[in-house]
């Protein structure tokens, strides 16, 4: 009974927001974005809760609990993370927006293969970048997996659950993603904040008398779990992999695409500004997570990450409630699998397909091949999601390491004119292989991020080999530096 | 050929035109926000990392993250209203 109420609502707000959507594309001159960019002031509210629900994704509402909850101290990572993951953007954001606004890219490796004259390095950059892609979308369907089974009592089993968000992604890219939709994104992205205070501040207090009382309870029962350092965490794992975030959160490559099409510079900036904001919210996310412990025994979860939805069974939530919960939570992975989808298909279709398979590529050609990757990508996806296949795992895991990797071309791109296609290949290369040794092959040295290894290999590769070889065309080079610190707006 | 031929090649971090004071405001921003940074990992958290005592109910470790939350907010609104009042170049 209670499952069938928590489906109906997940029904209810899929059909709204596909039927949102379907219409908002008949009747464009109707959709929020163009009806609000008339009020710079509701633009920037609109705008805020936007970010919310993309940044709210699967990721953050069940892993960051479930850290709390399992790693204690380990997951003030993920506050740290949220807070400085977009900081470099202000160097890099801007400049990107110029150049793409200048030169019509639509993809990050476009970009970096033009000021490098390279199709390989544009290939390879696409295959590192389908690689992670398909790690995060993975994760999102395994989040969405878990809440709807939990939600529903285990009377949807996840590999259906996860089928569910898998199909509901599809259908939103082939409608052409959920630009017409920003209204139902915003009301989710508030709904998602709202509900991140009401139980991070009322499952401590119902569970462990309060805040305070939760955390004094914690440190007597297990008096490591709310200090950095081993065992949950080494101070040099903890240190580089909120090094590493910081440094590879603004080289993912949805963002270039993302910054080529934002209306003005002082819009990106703004979100650059707010971001931090999140990371305030973070913090009572952290707090159902530790207020689990003692509560909920670890035998009884299969994943750390099913601590939310376990602690709302345990307060005995009306079906409602719970139907409510799991289709915000269905929502927030999807606005951020839809975006990634989309992403991923596209830089396989223009960085790849179009530079290696078929340089004559038409216009109708690249639909089929778009689609036909999210299809295969999303597949791949869910297939990991479901039967974990461990060595497609670490090849994935590296992936995610690999997209900081990206920062010493992005930079070199907008500050070294001197770089040149071998430096920037041969340090990608090492670097990128740097960091597959050390996260599969051995363990990795000192426990510091595969990834700074890589990227200290990288950046001395890309140097010397740069020296040993010729340098660039100086007019082309120079074009790159001198145009991305010129304003265009 | 008195000028170096290299030149155009070399590392270049700001705008030709950009006043020393502009100069100046940017690198304190880059010092400002590495100092966030380095207080949130090892060596400078450790002096930090202990549960005693609970601030706003937080363990110290996890209030002294927060603080710094809150600090890169802060760091952000000022230079962002720095830069649109046109003081950056």
């Amino acid at each position: 009974m209670s499952a069938t109420v928590v489906l109906v609502v997940i029904g209810l707000y899929l059909g709204i927001v596909l039927v949102a959507g379907i219409l908002a594309g008949l009747r464009r001159e109707y959709s929020v974005v163009e009806y609000v960019a008339a009020s710079r002031q509701l633009n920037l509210f609109v705008m805020y809760f936007l970010m919310g629900a993309s940044i709210f994704s699967a990721f953050a509402f069940l892993g960051g609990p479930g850290w709390a909850y399992s790693r204690g101290a380990a997951s003030f990572y993920i506050l740290a993370y949220c807070a400085m993951g977009l900081l470099p953007w202000w160097i890099w954001g801007p400049r990107a927006y110029r150049l793409g606004h200048k030169f019509g890219y639509v993809t990050q490796a476009e970009l970096v293969a033009d000021r490098f004259q390279s199709k390989g390095l544009s290939a390879l950059m696409a295959v590192v970048s389908i690689l992670a892609f398909i790690q995060y979308i993975a994760l999102q369907l395994k989040g969405i997996g878990y809440v709807v089974n939990v939600t529903t009592g285990g009377y949807v089993p996840f590999w259906a659950g996860a089928l569910l968000a898998y199909v509901v992604v599809l259908i939103y890219v082939f409608m052409g993603g959920v630009r017409g939709v920003a209204w139902t994104n915003v009301i989710q992205g508030i709904f998602m904040l709202a509900l991140a205070w009401s139980l991070g501040l009322y499952l401590p207090y119902r569970f462990h008398g309060g805040v305070a009382a939760m955390f004094e309870k914690i440190a007597e029962a297990k008096p490591l779990h709310l200090v950095v350092g081993e065992p949950q965490i080494s101070w040099a794992a903890f240190s580089t992999a909120i090094l590493v975030s910081v440094l590879g959160f603004s080289m993912w490559p949805h963002l270039f695409m993302k910054a080529y099409t934002t209306e003005s510079e002082r819009t990106l900036k703004q979100s650059i500004m707010l971001y931090p904001t999140f990371a305030i919210f973070m913090i009572p996310v952290l707090f159902i997570g530790f207020s689990g412990i003692g509560v909920v025994p670890p035998e009884e979860l299969q994943a750390a990450d099913q601590i939310l939805p376990t602690m709302l069974m345990k307060i005995g939530l009306s079906p409602l409630g719970l139907g409510i919960v799991a289709a915000g939570t269905l929502a927030a992975a999807m606005s951020s699998a839809d975006a990634i989808t989309h992403a991923a298909a596209s830089v396989y279709t223009i960085d790849f397909h179009r530079q290696v398979i078929n340089p004559k590529l038409t216009d109708r050609q690249a639909v089929i091949i778009t689609r036909i990757a999210v299809v295969l990508f999303c597949g791949v996806a869910y297939y990991i999601a479901i039967f974990g296949a461990q060595t497609l795992v670490a090849l994935l895991l590296g992936a995610y390491g690999s997209i900081v990797q990206f920062l010493p071309l992005v930079a070199a791109t907008f500050f070294w004119p001197r770089a040149n296609k071998w430096g920037a290949i041969a340090g990608l290369v090492a670097g990128v292989l740097t960091n597959y040794y050390f996260q599969l092959v051995v363990p990795t040295p000192f426990q510091i991020h595969p990834g700074i290894w890589g990227l200290l290999v990288n950046i001395v590769v890309m140097v010397v080999v740069t020296y040993l070889t010729p340098p660039p065309d100086l007019k082309h080079a120079r074009k790159f530096v001198e145009e991305s610190l010129t304003p265009v707006d | 050929m008195n000028a170096d031929p290299n030149a155009g090649y070399r590392l270049q971090l700001f705008r030709k035109d950009a006043t020393p004071a502009g100069r100046r405001r940017q690198v304190f921003w880059f010092i400002y926000f590495a100092v966030v940074f380095l207080a949130q990992v090892w060596p400078v958290y450790t002096l930090a990392n202990r549960v005693y005592p609970l601030v706003l109910g937080m363990p110290f470790s996890m209030f002294w993250v927060a603080m710094w939350i809150v600090l890169n907010f802060v760091g952000l609104v000022i230079m962002y209203r720095q830069e649109q009042r046109g003081e950056s170049r």
